[in-house]
C-alpha cells in the first residue's frame, strides 16, 4: 500500500464515525413503528421519532397513529436564538476586580482592574462548538467545550478544560458521568468542589450535572415549574446561568410554551430555581425578565426593556422599576449582566460593555478590546490551531488580507512580512464567515453564511467596524461563494446550484441590491441536473472581469474561463482550463498560471488560447493544489494546508512566509 | 425472509451504512437522517428482498441514494465547527484537513466510489454492485475519482 493510499484512508476515516447504540435503537424503533408494532409506546417517544426522520417519513410515522396533536419539532439544528447586534460576550466575574470575557466563543480576555484594561489569554486547543467559561479568580477556571449537536440537541459530546494559570495552559479533564444525550451548554464552578454543567434538548426536561471535583458528574433533571409543561418540539427549558450567592445556589431557566399548552398567552417564560443541598434543585418563582442578576440574596436586578432596569429588595417577591443611568440603548436580547460583588457589575450587550461600581444605579461605558477595534493589534496575537485554511485577498503589491481558519482576520501592508489582526462582523450565532474580498487596507467585504441566506458585510475602516449591507439567498445546500469586490460599490458573488447552474450576482450599490446573470454552457458542456457549472471568484483588469467555473460531465470534470466587459451583466466563454483540479491565477488579463508543483505548472500568455509548461519552484507536500492570488503582475501568494508562500517575480520563485495567527 | 430476520440483517449492515453516510455527508445529523430514511425504505421494500441477495450492497445502494438526495437538498456545504473528538486525535492532521477539503469538493459519485473502496474496504465486485455497474466500469470510476482528487496522485487502485 502506498503512502498516498494511507493518506486517503485516513482522510476518509476522519470524516467518518460510528453509529451510537442509542441511534441503533432509534432506527430499530422506527422500523417497529412503521410495522405498527410498539403499541405501548408513549406519545412523547413517538414524537421524538417523528422529529428525527425526514419530511417524507413524517406522514408514515406514528404521530397520527398515537393521536398526538401537539407541535411537531422542526427548525434549525442548533436552536440558540441569538439575534445579537454586537459581539456575543460571556462574562465571568468571580470577584470585584476580576472579570473574564469570552467573545464570540473564540477570544478570551481577562481584566484584573474591573474592566479598565484587558489581557488576551489563549483558548484550549479544541474549544468545541460554543464554549462556556467559569472562573474562580484570575488564575483558575474551566471551559466547557461542547461537540457538534445531533438533530434537536438529542446528543452532543462535551469536553472540559481546566486552567490554573490564567489560561496560559489548559488541561483536558478526563470526566465521567456526562451522558451523550442533550447539548451541554453552561458551566459554573462556585469553588473547586462545587461545579455544575447544564444540558438541554428540544424534547425533554433539562439536566443539571453536578460534580465535587470537575471530573465525576451526576445528573439531576430539572422538573417543570407549576405553570410550565415540557413537551417535544422545542417547548422545553434551558438554563441561562447558575450562581452561588450567600449559601444558596441560584439557577435561571427559560423556555417557551406554544399553542395548545396550558398558558398560550405568555409564550416566553423564565424561572428561578434554588439549591441549598448540592445537586438538588427546587423551583422557586417566575421572573419577568431573562436578564437577571442575583446581586445579593435579597437584592435582584434585571433588565426589563431597552435601558430599563428593575429591582427587587426582598429576594424576588416584588420587583419594580429601578432608577439608573444605564445606556438607553442597552437591549434585552443578547445582553449579559453579572455582578462580581454587591457593588461591581457588568452588562455586555450589542458589542458594548458597561460597568457599575455602586450596585447598579450609575453605569460607565468601558472600551474593551472587542468593541474598540482590533484586539491587540500586532503580529500573531491569537494562536490558531494548525491545520487550518487561509483565504487571501491581495488588492495590491503590498496589501494582503488573510482570513485564517474561518475565524481570524489579518491584514498586512508589507506583502505579508508583518500582520495585524482585525475584527470580524458580529453575525448571528449560527452564521459563519466564509470569504473576504478587499480593495485596500480599509475597504472590503466579508460574507457570512446561514441556513438560507448569505449576508454581505462592508467595512470602510480596515475591519474595525462592519455594516451588514445585504443578503443573498443561498442555493440549495450551499452558501453564496465567489465574493469579489471591484470598487466600493461594484462587486460579484456566485450562487452555485447542482440542479440549476450558477447565478452570478452583481451589485453596483455596495451590496444593497443585486441582479443575477448566468454563465453560458461552454463548447462541449451540457448543463443538466447534477452536471452544472460552479463559478468561482472573479478578478478585474480595467474594464474586464475574468472568472473560472468548474463542472462535472458524465466523462469527468472540466474547467473553463469566462469574461465579462459589463460588470458581470453578461458572460462569454473564453477558454478551457487544462488542469481541472487546480485553480487558475489570473496574473494579468492575458497571463494566467496554474501553479502545481515543479515540472507540472502551466502558463498562458494569450488569455487561455494556448498553454505551455512553466518553470516554477513552488513545492507542496499535501495532495491538494494551492489557491493562488496575485496582488499585481509580480507579487502573488499561494495557500495550501494553512501555509502561505509568496512570489515576487510573477510565480517563478516562491518563499514560505509565516501564516498569521499560527 | 421474516420481519425479525430482516431486521437482524439490517442491523448488521447499519455500521458500514453509517460510515458511508458520514463520509458522504460529513455531518453526523445528516448521516443519521439519511441512514434512518434508507432503513425505512429498505424495510418497506422487504417483501421484494430475495434471500439470495446480499444485504450489504443492496442496502448501501439505498444509503448512497439517500446521501445524494441529502447533498442536493441540505445545507451541507456550510462551514461547520469541528466536532470534539478527543479520543480520535489524528496522527497527521495537516494532510487530513487538506485532503478533507479536497474530498469536500468531489462530486457525490466520486466520493461514493472512494468511500466504498478505500473506507469500507469493499472488494471491487461489491463496489460495482453498489454502483450498479460492471466491475470494469467501477474500476474506471475509481480511477477517475482519484484523478479528480489530485491529478498528480500516484495511487494504484488495482482493485
Amino acid at each position: 500500500m502506498s503512502f498516498d493510499e494511507d493518506e486517503l484512508r485516513r482522510a476518509l476515516e476522519a470524516r467518518s464515525g460510528e453509529a451510537s447504540s442509542d441511534y441503533r435503537a432509534r432506527v430499530r424503533q422506527s422500523l417497529a413503528a412503521d410495522a405498527g408494532r410498539a403499541v405501548n409506546w408513549t406519545a412523547a417517544v413517538a414524537v421524538v421519532l417523528v422529529t428525527v426522520l425526514t419530511a417524507t417519513s413524517v406522514g408514515v410515522l406514528v404521530a397520527s397513529r398515537h393521536g398526538r396533536t401537539g407541535p411537531v419539532a422542526s427548525g434549525p439544528r442548533v436552536t440558540t436564538p441569538s439575534p445579537v447586534e454586537g459581539a456575543n460576550v460571556q462574562l465571568s466575574a468571580p470577584s470585584a476586580n476580576v472579570v473574564w470575557a469570552l467573545v464570540d466563543y473564540r477570544v478570551l480576555y481577562v481584566s484584573t482592574d474591573r474592566g479598565d484594561h484587558w489581557d488576551q489569554r489563549t483558548m484550549p486547543p479544541n474549544p468545541g462548538v460554543r464554549p462556556a467559561i467559569s472562573f474562580l479568580d484570575q488564575s483558575e477556571g474551566w471551559l466547557l467545550a461542547p461537540g457538534s449537536p445531533a438533530t434537536q440537541c438529542q446528543e452532543a459530546s462535551a469536553a472540559i478544560w481546566h486552567t490554573t494559570d490564567g489560561g496560559k495552559i489548559w488541561h483536558q479533564l478526563q470526566v465521567s458521568g456526562l451522558d451523550a444525550a442533550q447539548c451541554k451548554e453552561q458551566i459554573y464552578f462556585a469553588d473547586r468542589g462545587h461545579g455544575f454543567i447544564t444540558a438541554w434538548d428540544q424534547n425533554h426536561q433539562p439536566s443539571v450535572y453536578w460534580s465535587p471535583d470537575g471530573v465525576a458528574w451526576k445528573r439531576f433533571t430539572l422538573l417543570d415549574p407549576p405553570d410550565y409543561k415540557s413537551s417535544p418540539g422545542g417547548f422545553t427549558l434551558r438554563v441561562e446561568w447558575i450562581k452561588k450567592v450567600g449559601d444558596t445556589y441560584y439557577l435561571e431557566a427559560y423556555g417557551e410554551q406554544g399553542a395548545g399548552s396550558p398558558y398560550p398567552d405568555i409564550p416566553h417564560r423564565q424561572y428561578v430555581y434554588t439549591s441549598t443541598t448540592f445537586g438538588q434543585w427546587v423551583w422557586r418563582q417566575k421572573v419577568p425578565s431573562r436578564i437577571l442578576a442575583i446581586v445579593t440574596p435579597a437584592r435582584w436586578l434585571e433588565i426589563d426593556g431597552p435601558g430599563q432596569l428593575a429591582e427587587s429588595v426582598n429576594g424576588g417577591q416584588a420587583i419594580g422599576p429601578y432608577a439608573s443611568d444605564v445606556a438607553s440603548d442597552t437591549p434585552v436580547d443578547g445582553a449579559a449582566m453579572v455582578f462580581g460583588d454587591a457593588q461591581t457589575g457588568y452588562i455586555a450587550a450589542a458589542g458594548t460593555l458597561q460597568r457599575t461600581v455602586n450596585g447598579g444605579s450609575h453605569w460607565t461605558r468601558l472600551s474593551p478590546p472587542w468593541s474598540a477595534g482590533p484586539p491587540s493589534p500586532g503580529p500573531t496575537p491569537t494562536p490558531i490551531m494548525q491545520p487550518t485554511s487561509v483565504d487571501l485577498s491581495a488588492p495590491s503589491e503590498t496589501v494582503v488580507w488573510a482570513f485564517v481558519g474561518g475565524s481570524e482576520l489579518f491584514v498586512s501592508s508589507d506583502s505579508g512580512d508583518t500582520w495585524s489582526q482585525r475584527t470580524l462582523p458580529a453575525a448571528a450565532a449560527n452564521d459563519r464567515p466564509v470569504e473576504i474580498s478587499f480593495l485596500d487596507t480599509t475597504t472590503g467585504w466579508i460574507s457570512t453564511c446561514g441556513g438560507t441566506t448569505t449576508s454581505l458585510w462592508r467595512t470602510s475602516d480596515g475591519a474595525r467596524k462592519w455594516v451588514e449591507s445585504g443578503t443573498l439567498p443561498n442555493p440549495p445546500g450551499q452558501c453564496v461563494r465567489g465574493l469579489s469586490l471591484f470598487t466600493p460599490m461594484v462587486g460579484l458573488a456566485a450562487a452555485n446550484s447542482e440542479d440549476g447552474g450558477p447565478k452570478i450576482y452583481r451589485t453596483s450599490d455596495g451590496g444593497i441590491s443585486w441582479s443575477a446573470s448566468s454563465l453560458p454552457d461552454p463548447p462541449g458542456f451540457r448543463s443538466a441536473p447534477g452536471f452544472t457549472l460552479s463559478a468561482h471568484n472573479a478578478v478585474r483588469f480595467g474594464g474586464t472581469e475574468l472568472m473560472t467555473a468548474y463542472g462535472q460531465q458524465p466523462d469527468g470534470g472540466h474547467a473553463y474561463a469566462f469574461r465579462s466587459t459589463d460588470d458581470g451583466a453578461t458572460w462569454s466563454y473564453v477558454a478551457t482550463i487544462p488542469n481541472t483540479a487546480v485553480s487558475v491565477a489570473f496574473v494579468t488579463e492575458s497571463r494566467w498560471l496554474q501553479v502545481i508543483a515543479p515540472g507540472q505548472s502551466v502558463e498562458t500568455t494569450d488569455g487561455g488560447k494556448s498553454w505551455h509548461a512553466y518553470a516554477s519552484d513552488y513545492s507542496q507536500a499535501a495532495p491538494v493544489t494551492p489557491e493562488v492570488v496575485f496582488g499585481d503582475a509580480s507579487v502573488g501568494y499561494a495557500t495550501v494546508r494553512g501555509s502561505i508562500q509568496r512570489t515576487t517575480d510573477g510565480g517563478a520563485h516562491w518563499t514560505p512566509i509565516k501564516t498569521p495567527g499560527t | 425472509v421474516s420481519d425479525e430476520s430482516f431486521e437482524d440483517m439490517l442491523e448488521r449492515v447499519l455500521d458500514p451504512a453509517f460510515r458511508l453516510a458520514m463520509t458522504m455527508l460529513n455531518d453526523r445529523s445528516a448521516a443519521e437522517d439519511a441512514v434512518q430514511e434508507a432503513a425505512l425504505k429498505a424495510w418497506r421494500a422487504r417483501a421484494r428482498f430475495r434471500p439470495d441477495v446480499e444485504m450489504r450492497p443492496w442496502f448501501l445502494t439505498i444509503v448512497a441514494n439517500e446521501c445524494r438526495s441529502a447533498r442536493r437538498a441540505r445545507w451541507w456545504r456550510v462551514l461547520r465547527l469541528p466536532e470534539v473528538r478527543a479520543e480520535r486525535r489524528p496522527d497527521r492532521l495537516e494532510e487530513r484537513v487538506d485532503l478533507g477539503t479536497a474530498l469536500d469538493r468531489l462530486s457525490p459519485q466520486h466520493l461514493l466510489v472512494l468511500s466504498l473502496y478505500y473506507h469500507l474496504d469493499l472488494p471491487m465486485e461489491e463496489v460495482a454492485r453498489v454502483l450498479g455497474c460492471s466491475e470494469n466500469a467501477a474500476r474506471q470510476r475509481l480511477h477517475r475519482a482519484l484523478a479528480t482528487l489530485r491529478p498528480a496522485m500516484t495511487l494504484k487502485a488495482d482493485g
